[in-house]
């Protein structure tokens, strides 16, 4: 039973911190950029965004 | 990605909606395509690529179609962006096609007028080559090609005829001009009297190469005599949709049932393969029935999505919305929001996502806002359990009873709710002009297999891949909460009542006291968000009731009938009627509006629907004496 | 005798046919009548009255320049047509 548990567990929080990590790409991360960039952590705004997602869906894409 | 590759040659397909695009692009490039969006629109982006016999790689972009540059609604704007280099993140095509239907080259033949003045390399690609010869067009290729100063290429795209000599031309074509010109055209607004003079050029360009100018409209006028008759055209509308709407709920049954089954099968192996335990519990409970309640819809909305793209193909689409303008008008709402509120019935995912046919933003989202209230499948087991229970099966006059009645007027409510809401909407937030109707009723054609079969495949990829990922998360997370923390050995209530599940419930029982509601019923509605049908699922849980293969529904609904009184069935019934119970509508919602004020927005208005409407029929129902 | 009269587009009966002689007027929405002429309705360009939708005979359908197009009867009135009969 405990070693179930322990990875019934581990999936739950997995899901959980991909599906924020998710969020924050999708919605904060462009906008954080730009306000780091206003702040002046040039670096780490670059550094932020190269976290947000591209445009596209590939489907059957080469 | 292409765009980040120099040495990819970027070609754009330009032309008329309705001229073939579409078939083009797939018979260039085999229907492989990366689909996404626009930044900051929801015009679809397609892109595709194929590489030449001699190493070229080449990029096509499918372009929205448009009559002209000079336009205003958005997709037209996307066009006419990426033509002249002014769109974000998008590199200036290097050759346009200009993609022509040549059985209607006497209004075609005006954009490509238009994309000569860029100043940039274009090719005439004459597509429908088959029909335009059939009824008799005499053209001569040369003098053509020598007017307009550019290579000309006759093509069938749903027959993949033409497209050897078209790939060579653009290759050829890119050899000979510098085709990467840095800089972006310069284009002026045309006044009035260019497009009139614009239209005289195609004319005199007609004269000059034509012999015998033809139309396949010969049969579709014959076929419209029918179609678009003021009677028999609306009762053939009425045949469609009924047909549309009946078949999504028979046909769909067989390959739903077998998908239910073979989820029960994979579910009881993974349970003898797990064993009993938490790992099991999630798997079976949370992820496999969470996700297979989305894909169990797959069968309809592929049946859905069939018949749209042959509507959409055959060219009926448009007549439908003729015929329905007037009518749909009324409620402000767009002759195409039709066939999306109606399959809505069948279930709201793919109804929103019909309503990419409404090319007018605020009709879109209107329909879309309303499109959950009409009555989806996944009540029906709701109904079914609480009018069993609760309602007696007498007879109210000749062949009716009384049971029949009330789900007759839960579907009724639905529709009723969904045209106040739209006239609502119309009058306040969506408020604005009446859109310009002035469209082209296109001919009819033979809807190509090919190109639906590929269709269907992209949607229903689409569908599985944003739908699936989300209701996984959604059913792990909500597992959790359901399932901790857990309840002490020797506890008499159901295991439930601990979880944080049960918490909540609890925490928002006063809140839904007022409409009748308890807290088990609390509890159930939040898995019930994840999917309709789930709730009565979570009820069984609630009350206890162990899960043998059948009567379920029959000893959750004579425990029901115990507990609740006849007017909280009343108003959990008219809350399943008005609330928002579906995380996917949700998610769709968010996917095709592209942001989240407008599923937020439906969750706010349908819950405070939802509550009044509840309110009303608890208070009415004790008042008659069913408290 | 070739009977001639100038009617509106829009107070057109499904049947009728003419000639465009005018499209739209100071008063008109300019974008509506760039749209007119991009479709092809055009002065100069013969129009035939093909359909009209129930209830109520708006919008209608129209042939011209070889394309159906469907337009609501207020968009047809800024279109002035030289019906022979």
């Amino acid at each position: 039973m405990n070693y179930q548990e322990e990875i019934a567990i581990g999936i739950v929080l997995l899901v959980l911190l991909r599906s924020i990590s998710k969020f924050f790409r999708e919605y904060l991360a462009a906008p954080l950029s730009i306000y780091l960039l206003k702040l002046g952590y040039v670096k780490w705004a670059i550094w932020v965004r190269k976290k947000t997602p591209p445009p596209s869906v590939c489907l059957n894409c080469k | 990605m292409s765009k980040l590759e120099p040495n990819i040659l970027r070609v754009a397909l330009v032309g008329n909606p309705n001229c073939g695009k579409t078939a083009l692009f797939n018979a260039l490039t085999g229907g492989r395509a990366k689909v996404g969006n626009y930044p900051g629109v929801t015009v679809e982006r397609k892109e595709g690529s194929l590489v030449t016999l001699s190493g070229l790689k080449i990029s096509i972009l499918d372009l929205p179609g448009t009559y002209s540059l000079d336009v205003k609604t958005p997709d037209e704007l996307i066009t006419r962006d990426i033509v002249l280099g002014n769109q974000i993140d998008e590199k200036i095509p290097d050759i346009l096609l200009a993609v022509v239907d040549a059985t209607h080259l006497e209004r075609s033949l005006g954009l490509v007028f238009e994309l000569l003045t860029l100043g940039r390399p274009v090719l005439l690609v004459l597509n429908m080559m088959d029909l335009a010869k059939k009824n008799g067009l005499d053209l001569n290729f040369s003098i053509l090609a020598h007017e307009l100063g550019i290579s000309v290429v006759p093509t069938v795209a749903t027959r993949k005829e033409g497209m050897a000599e078209l790939i060579l031309k653009i290759e050829n074509l890119s050899l000979q001009k510098n085709v990467s010109l840095p800089f972006s055209t310069s284009w002026k607004k045309p006044g009035l009297d260019e497009i009139r003079k614009r239209f005289s050029d195609v004319d005199r360009l007609l004269d000059l190469s034509t012999r015998h100018l033809t139309y396949s409209v010969a049969w579709t006028d014959r076929i419209d005599q029918v179609v678009l008759h003021p009677f028999w055209g609306t009762f053939l509308l009425l045949v469609v949709l009924v047909f549309i709407f009946q078949s999504i709920f028979t046909w769909a049954q067989i390959p739903m049932d077998l998908i239910k089954s073979g989820i029960i099968f994979f579910s009881n192996v993974v349970a003898i393969f797990i064993g009993e335990g938490p790992l099991k519990s999630l798997i079976v409970d949370g992820v496999i029935a969470g996700v297979g309640s989305v894909v169990i819809f797959l069968p309809q909305i592929l049946l859905l999505f069939l018949f749209l793209l042959i509507l959409e193909d055959s060219g009926y689409m448009s007549r439908a919305a003729f015929l329905m303008d007037r009518l749909m008008g009324k409620v402000g709402l767009n002759g195409r929001a039709v066939i999306p509120l109606l399959s809505s019935f069948a279930c709201a995912v793919p109804g929103v996502m019909a309503t990419r046919t409404i090319e007018n933003r605020r009709d879109r989202f209107t329909t879309i806002l309303i499109a959950p209230l009409m009555t989806c499948s996944a009540r029906l087991p709701v109904y079914s359990l609480l009018i069993a229970a609760f309602i007696p099966n007498k007879v109210v006059f000749g062949p009716l009873r009384l049971q029949g009645l009330v789900m007759f007027s839960l579907y009724l409510a639905g529709i009723v709710s969904a045209l106040c809401v739209a006239i609502i909407l119309k009058s306040t937030i969506l408020k604005g002009k009446k859109p310009i109707l002035l469209m082209e009723l296109p001919s009819y054609k033979w809807p190509s297999l090919r190109n639906i079969c590929i269709g269907l495949i992209e949607k229903s990829q689409l569908f599985l891949k944003r739908a699936g990922t989300v209701i996984l998360t959604v059913s792990v997370l909500l597992w959790f909460l359901a399932s901790y923390p857990k309840a002490p050995a020797h506890s008499t209530v159901p295991p439930i009542s601990y979880s944080y599940a049960g918490q909540i419930g609890k925490i928002i029982e006063p809140w839904i006291r007022p409409i009748g509601f308890n807290w088990k019923i609390g509890v159930a509605l939040i898995p019930g968000f994840a999917a309709r049908e789930v709730m009565i699922g979570s009820l069984a849980t609630v009350y206890a009731v162990e899960d043998r293969e059948h009567g379920v529904a029959e000893l959750l609904g004579s425990k029901l009938a115990k507990d609740w009184s006849t007017a909280t069935a009343l108003s959990l019934l008219v809350w399943y009627v008005l609330a928002c119970q579906c995380f996917s509508t949700l998610a769709v919602t968010r996917r095709e509006t592209h942001s989240f004020r407008w599923p937020a927005f439906m969750l706010l208005y349908m819950t405070g629907l939802a509550y009044m409407g509840s309110y009303l029929t608890y208070h009415l129902s004790v008042k008659m004496g069913l408290g | 005798m070739i009977n001639e009269r100038k009617v509106r587009l829009g107070d057109l009966k499904k049947g009728e046919k003419g000639s465009i002689v005018e499209v739209g007027n100071i008063y008109s929405s300019q974008e509506l009548i760039k749209r007119l002429l991009q479709m092809g309705l055009l002065e100069g360009a013969r129009v035939e009255v093909m359909h009209e939708a129930p209830f109520g005979g708006d919008p209608m359908a129209v042939k011209v320049r070889g394309s159906l197009i469907a337009l609501r009867r207020s968009e047809a009135d800024l279109i002035e047509v030289l019906v022979y009969e």
